[in-house]
């Protein structure tokens, strides 16, 4: 492996396949420490293939992946000790009651206090008195969300943690995911919500297919920008300009462009082009995700309006 | 960790484990005072009708007309089967493909457990859940043994003379002798079914492991349970396809019955008694036989520990699936 030191989860051409079918293709990333990490993509990208490699529950079928320099297949088990793990469907033991799940995962493991569990429960509204069976999903998820983030381990894993979960809940989660943080531990968060990626991550992975298609910083996503316009002829971007300008599109009558960095001397150029209706907008994840994974029928640029 | 592991594999199945251990030595003291209300030797007219389907029979049917015989058939009874059984079923086939497909495997396994330590946890509530039943089984005999009396008709009296080898009964008039009461526990010893008991737990384990092999190669526990059922049956096939006609007796190579055999290790250790904890076994004659009472709950035991290092082996080495 390289040897960053400062990355707490490091992979190196990591494939796992299915007979011929590629779950996860070379896949090479390393994770900072501290910081939250976003993991997107659609069904079937290979989010939970990576994760549950990483865990152990998978043997990959070349590559490695280290966690706090434990090999994630041969010291499983010390990679455990130091990572809590939530599955993206968590299921519980149906015949214990909730305080009892949470009291059997805290001998499991030596980090968790009872008071940090019990403390956690009361934030996310749980009874902990009803037996697993009896509870719905979200209660289910939260207390699961419970069992895995009570835990003190260096790094957190979390595989969809705010599925099944109400509005006000899922804005908790991302509390304390952030909380989290600025405890010091690392969270890896994967997620179909852009907004909860955008909101909570400092940097993310696009998977497609198996394969990191793509990786950014959020903080750098926040000083692109998007124009949609109205156009009647060719646009040509001057030289000096094309490593901030990048057309994305380009038909008869629309043009889309892509604007990173400080948008000042930017208008000046947008302001001598012959189009009209230009509208920027911040360049959110989904322009960055619809360009890893195109919209399977194709969204109009305008609405059309009578007359 | 691992006393909470053992915990909870106890208390997901403490339920079935307590209602086998009710019935069981219940049901034995039951079977034995029933033994108890015939006076066997009356039967003795019946042994003819039963000649037809002595081979069949593990042992020869005049054994069922004496008390030992008679209660070590207790280990044949469908109940004591059948509870031994959902038990060794039950438990084999959640562990691995259980906990897959109620989708707890993997919250289970994100602890910091190792495979073979979750495999030991459950082997030890399993096995000792097992032992107990088994023990529990040999309790009931032995208060059945101990606590019932068997009706008997003293013999006549007779009186032989030293230089006659025969007897003379003393009686003239014919008159009919009125049975008396005597102790089971000076007819049979408790001691005897020790042994079968440990054939019994051979039985179950032999089942037992087999069912943690195919739960550690699979993802569904009901086809788990559906598998090892299917083999139990195609053994028993086997079983009585060897016993039916001397052509067909090499089918008793193949079958895992031909090493449980409760009322010939009692029939052994009756005549034998040295031979009740013995590995091989020779005749009066001195002709060698082949496996004694321990040798063949070894063998079972052995089968069973086999498939249960398969199935840790196996269960190291495989993928575990996402949540069904």
């Amino acid at each position: 492996m390289s040897g960053n030191s400062e990355a707490i989860l490091e992979t190196r051409e990591l494939c796992k396949s299915y007979g011929r079918f590629l779950a996860l293709d070379r896949c090479s990333l390393a994770v900072q420490r501290g910081e939250v990490f976003g993991l997107l993509g659609p069904n079937g990208a290979g989010k939970s293939t990576l994760l549950r490699t990483l865990m152990g529950f998978l043997k990959p079928t070349s590559g490695q992946g280290r966690i706090l320099d434990f090999d994630c297949q041969r010291q499983s088990v010390e990679v455990r000790r130091v990572t809590a793990y939530l599955p993206g469907d968590a299921r519980l033991f149906r015949q214990m009651r909730g305080r009892d799940c949470l009291a059997f995962f805290q001998s499991m493991r030596p980090d968790v206090s009872k008071q940090r569990y019990l403390e956690l429960a009361e934030r996310l509204e749980l009874n902990l008195d009803r037996r697993v069976v009896f509870m719905s999903t979200g209660m289910r998820q939260k207390l699961a969300i419970v069992a895995v983030m009570s835990s003190q381990t260096p790094l957190i894993i979390l595989d969809e943690p705010t599925a099944n979960l109400d509005p006000t809940i899922r804005g908790e989660v991302l509390q304390l995911v952030r909380e989290a943080k600025q405890q010091g531990q690392t969270v890896i968060f994967s997620s179909h919500v852009l907004s909860e990626i955008e909101e909570v991550c400092d940097e993310v992975v696009l998977l497609r297919k198996g394969v990191l298609a793509k990786r950014l910083r959020l903080s750098d996503l926040q000083q692109s920008h998007r124009l949609f316009a109205r156009t009647c002829g060719r646009c040509e971007i001057p030289t000096e300009l094309r490593a901030q300008v990048q057309i994305v599109r380009h038909s008869e009558n629309d043009i889309v462009v892509d604007l990173h960095g400080d948008l000042q001397p930017l208008m000046r150029w947008v302001c001598l082009q012959s189009w009209s209706q230009v509208r920027i907008e911040a360049h959110g994840l989904d322009s960055v995700y619809q360009q890893v994974h195109p919209p399977l029928t194709p969204q109009p640029l305008f609405t059309k309006t009578n007359g | 960790m691992f006393h909470a592991l053992i915990k909870k594999y106890w208390s997901e199945s403490w339920l079935l484990w307590s209602a086998c251990l009710f019935i069981l030595p219940l049901f034995c003291w039951m079977r034995i005072w029933i033994v108890a209300q015939f006076e066997l030797s009356r039967l003795e007219p019946l042994l003819e009708q039963l000649k037809p389907f002595e081979k069949f029979s593990p042992v020869p049917v005049s054994q069922f007309l004496t008390y030992a015989g008679s209660i070590a058939m207790t280990f044949d009874e469908p109940v004591v089967i059948l509870c031994v059984l959902v038990w060794a079923v039950a438990r084999g086939s959640d562990v691995v493909s259980g906990e897959i497909h109620r989708g707890t495997m993997e919250m289970l396994l994100a602890q910091p457990i190792t495979r073979r330590g979750m495999m030991l946890a459950h082997a030890i509530v399993s096995m000792s859940g097992l032992a107990f039943l088994c023990i529990s089984v040999w309790v009931g005999i032995f208060f059945g043994i101990e606590t019932l009396s068997i009706r008997e008709t003293p013999p006549a009296p007779s009186i032989q003379l030293s230089w006659l080898p025969v007897e003379i009964p003393l009686s003239v008039s014919g008159a009919s002798r009125e049975p008396v009461w005597v102790p089971l526990r000076d007819r049979v010893d408790s001691g005897f079914f020790l042994p079968p008991a440990l054939n019994l737990f051979g039985f179950a384990y032999f089942v037992l492991g087999l069912s943690v092999l195919f739960s550690a190669m699979d993802k569904y526990r009901w086809r788990t349970i559906g598998i090892v059922i299917g083999i139990y049956i195609l053994q028993f096939m086997l079983y009585l396809l060897g016993k039916s006609t001397p052509s067909t007796s090499w089918a008793l190579n193949f079958t895992f019955f031909s090493a449980y055999r409760p009322d010939d290790i009692v029939r052994v250790i009756v005549e034998q008694p040295q031979f009740a904890w013995a590995w091989l076994h020779w005749d009066k004659s001195g002709e060698f036989v082949g496996l004694g009472p321990l040798g063949y709950s070894m063998l079972l035991i052995a089968c069973g520990a086999t498939f249960h290092l398969l199935g840790v082996y196996y269960f190291h080495r495989r993928d575990l699936p996402a949540p069904l």
